[in-house]
């Protein structure tokens, strides 16, 4: 078996950027993050709040 | 302001938003809408420093804007999600390991095609024979890799293993460890990577990140672990 281990500087760097971007409870409305020009995370929640009667019927329609 | 994490009330900073147990830790500064590496790895950074002095820290996915009302009522809100998930992580950290394959080079080329020409086939049938041995090799690799992250997971000291990525050009996995036995199993971590043919690193301590996630029922899904079943 051949094994070479990666640099662990850069990869501590890549692994930390990975956790960053795709890590981490995502809370209430929008996430957006810019690096450069480019999006890397965008998150749109969106909730309907109403009540139980009001959802059942729209469930029905 | 941006949200950095949840943490327990008790041992939370000064300028963190507090409701009852919970706090929420928050960077008061303007955030411009371009954001920077800088910004990125000072918000990673803010989170580990939590994570030196907090015995149980919640990451919160960066880039998220709240006000302090809205903190305020998400801390209301879940607040039953967030206890739950900070039970999760309570004193742990993460390890990351991350591995790719070893490259297919002329050897490997040529031992597939001395392979090939045993069978009466025709050029393009062996170059497809030989591509396709090549990817079912990558895959086979993939899920040894897999079950040695597994079978690893059940480490003493270590409370989840989670695969984050699986593939035949890269396995991404982490796993949730306590604080007091973190030492021993990133040694025993890094023995496994030395067993593993390919490119492997070993990374973190991290802050929770990828075991930070909220459930409404307080139950983390299978996915959610990462593992399959």
């Amino acid at each position: 078996m051949t094994t070479e281990l990666a640099s662990s500087g850069d990869a501590t760097l890549v692994d930390l950027l990975d956790r960053l971007l795709a890590g981490g409870v995502v809370l209430v409305g929008d996430v957006s993050l810019s690096l450069a020009d480019i999006e890397l995370v965008r998150i749109k929640l969106s909730a309907v709040i109403t009540s139980v009667p009001t959802s059942s019927s729209l469930g029905r329609g | 302001m941006w949200a950095l994490a949840v943490v327990d009330a008790n041992s939370a900073p000064k300028e963190s938003i507090v409701l009852d147990d919970l706090a929420m830790v928050v960077d008061p500064g303007q955030i411009p809408s371009e954001t920077t590496l800088e910004q990125l790895l000072r918000h990673a950074d803010q989170v580990a420093r939590l994570a030196t002095h907090c015995e149980a820290v919640l990451p919160v996915r960066p880039g998220t804007r709240m006000t302090e009302a809205e903190a305020r009522a998400v801390l209301r809100d879940r607040s039953d999600e967030f206890r739950h998930a900070l039970g999760r992580v309570r004193g742990c950290r993460e390890l990351g390991l991350r591995a790719t394959p070893p490259s297919a080079g002329p050897q490997a080329s040529a031992e597939l095609h001395r392979h090939a020409d045993g069978d009466d086939v025709d050029g393009a049938g062996q170059i497809g024979r030989a591509y396709l041995l090549r990817k079912a090799a990558a895959w086979q690799w993939a899920d040894d890799v897999v079950a040695a992250v597994e079978e690893f997971g059940v480490h003493d000291g270590v409370r989840e293993a989670a695969v984050l990525a699986t593939g035949p050009t890269e396995v991404k996995a982490s796993l949730l460890v306590g604080s007091e036995r973190l030492a021993t199993v990133r040694d025993q971590l890094e023995e496994l990577a030395a067993g593993i043919p390919g490119q492997v690193s070993v990374s973190g301590p991290f802050p929770p990140y990828s075991f930070a996630t909220l459930d409404p029922d307080g139950t983390a899904s299978p996915s959610e672990r990462g593992v399959p079943a």
